[in-house]
């Protein structure tokens, strides 16, 4: 691929705050221009420090990083007017409109009147907020909260999209039509850049993957390659009252009232010995491939999961 | 960017973040209360001849408390909305930013100090010949009282605490000191450290301006000196330590 179908490449890009907390070490990370690509991790991995060196927002400790091929440090005057985000949690005023916001916005970021008004109009109507764009923010529900601020970036019409976790809080019906949304800026030439911890949001969205991990980058790719590349496998999932038979498995991993076993090939006796003991503890057994959400609970560590 | 752009930036973050102001007047009318609550206090015990002492000391208020409370502002902006991570990824600049949050606590001051104008314009204390003797140093506090804010707005991280210090400042800009008495109340070795004060220097020459009992003329080209060094003082301060792109 040649270097100028890379919106974003940083080498040894390394933040430390107040000296001791080394939130990214040496991340070297290459994105291809268009589509969308999700940087996964839990709370604390370093993806919104990521997001916020790229978005010229905050100063790396060390290496270097270019967005559109200009320099983060040296040229962010020329990177800020070619990108948008859209901040971890970031709010509305409860006292301005979904226009003024919009409006104001796109003023801002130096169209004129007329194209800024007829801009505002389209990208309110395609974030079905039109209805409501004179409604203060009071007003309006934690959704179209949300979509008031991808408006905003909708508006822009800048290359790059900077999201950071941008479904966070919203009910399962508005984070679908959020990710609509979302996929409709991909497929009108965006790139994309996109933050989450839901392994379901990934899975939807991502044409390109980096699992990133206590600040370092441990996995990179699309969904199938990553997949393919750790050994994807077929999962028996468990669930009933009574899961103790599980334990004479080594395989098993219980968590939360489920049981998973990982099955590798010519395990047929295996899994006809499995599925005999469920049938007389009444358990209920489903086979499945292997998903992201395994995967990144097996490269993270087995602790909670924070995927919905 | 061109010039224009740029004062166009300007305009429309001052009028987004007038917003408030228009659309909750209580804001502003609360702050005038504040600002005239004294007032009353001070017809009520000290008779009519102090109204025009009161009202030059709430337009000192008022401008003090709309400058100091910017910082709630930029901590708001930064911290609890994000908006300012919005605009720092954008062509929008610091500078631009900043004016545009100077100016719509401008308009905030404007309206507010339209009531207390008018009382002192009609008792004829205020005139044609004295009005700039008055706006001016009350612009210069408003500007001094502004970096003030813009630099607590830079380094605190916390909004209830930018809030909370906010109103402790103007206890120590405003309430405690002699704004709304004359300085010669305080016995004399507090007269000069009390003259450092941005706005007890304000008061003096406001005062003096206004033409009042309780001015002391001699005091006034010290306030002067006062006055535009606290303004250079907090500009500089906030322009050394406001970053746009944090570190």
């Amino acid at each position: 691929m040649d270097a100028m179908d890379y919106v974003i490449e940083t080498e040894g890009i390394t933040k430390i705050y107040g000296g001791k907390k080394k939130a990214l070490d040496s991340v070297d990370m290459k994105i291809p221009r268009g589509g969308i690509f999700c940087l996964l991790g839990r709370n604390g991995a370093g993806k919104t420090t990521f997001l916020r060196i790229i978005g010229t927002q905050l100063e790396p400790t060390s290496g270097r990083a270019t967005v559109l091929g200009y320099d983060v440090m040296k040229e962010a005057d020329e990177i800020r007017p070619r990108i948008a985000v859209v901040p971890q949690e970031a709010k509305i005023w409860g006292f301005a409109t979904p226009w003024d916001y919009v409006y104001s916005y796109a003023r801002l970021r130096g169209m004129s009147d007329s194209d800024a008004t007829q801009a505002s109009a389209d990208a309110l109507k395609r974030l079905d907020l039109y209805d409501v764009k004179d409604k203060v923010g009071i007003e309006l529900s934690g959704g179209m909260k949300q979509r008031v601020l991808v408006s905003m970036i909708l508006v822009s019409d800048a290359e790059l999209l900077l999201l950071d976790e941008p479904s966070i809080g919203l009910d399962p019906v508005s984070r679908r039509q959020l990710w609509s949304y979302i996929k409709g800026l991909s497929a009108t030439g965006h790139t994309i850049l996109l933050t989450t911890h839901y392994m379901d949001e990934a899975e939807v969205l991502a044409d390109n993957i980096s699992i990133i991990h206590e600040g370092k980058v441990i996995v990179n790719g699309n969904l199938q390659q990553i997949l393919e590349r750790n050994n994807s496998k077929t999962i028996l999932e468990i669930t009933g009252n009574d899961l103790t038979w599980t334990r004479a498995y080594n395989d098993a991993d219980s968590k939360n009232g489920r049981t998973t076993i990982e099955l590798e090939e010519e395990e047929d006796e295996i899994v006809a010995g499995i599925l005999r003991k469920a049938r007389q503890n009444n358990s209920k057994v489903v086979f499945r491939r292997s998903t992201l959400e395994d995967l990144f609970v097996k490269l993270v560590g087995g602790g909670e999961v924070e995927s919905a | 960017m061109s010039l224009l752009k740029r004062l166009e930036q300007i305009v429309i973050l001052g009028w987004v973040n007038s917003l408030p102001m228009l659309r909750q007047p209580m804001q502003m009318v609360t702050l005038i209360i504040f600002a005239a609550l004294p007032i009353f206090y001070m017809w009520a015990l000290g008779g009519m001849h102090l109204l025009s002492v009161g009202l030059a000391a709430a337009m000192i208020s008022l401008v003090s408390m709309s400058g100091t409370f910017v910082s709630g502002d930029i901590i708001f902006n930064r911290i609890w909305t994000k908006y300012q991570d919005i605009l720092v990824a954008s062509p929008v600049s610091p500078i631009c930013y900043m004016l545009g949050i100077a100016v719509s606590n401008f308009i905030s001051v404007g309206f507010g100090l339209i009531p207390f104008s008018a009382l002192l314009l009609l008792q004829g204390k205020l005139t044609a010949s004295n009005a700039a003797s008055i706006f001016l140093p009350l612009g210069i506090c408003y500007l001094s009282n502004l970096m003030l804010g813009f630099y607590l707005g830079t380094v605190i991280n916390d909004v209830k605490t930018g809030n909370s210090l906010g109103n402790v400042l103007i206890l120590a800009l405003v309430y405690l000191p002699p704004v709304y008495y004359p300085l010669t109340a305080l016995p004399d070795f507090l007269r000069f450290p009390a003259l450092l004060i941005p706005t007890v220097s304000t008061a003096q020459i406001v005062s003096s301006a206004l033409g009042m009992s309780t001015a002391v003329a001699e005091y006034v080209p010290m306030a002067w000196v006062v006055l535009v060094l606290s303004s250079i003082v907090f500009g500089t301060l906030t322009l050394r330590n406001v970053r746009w792109r944090e570190r």
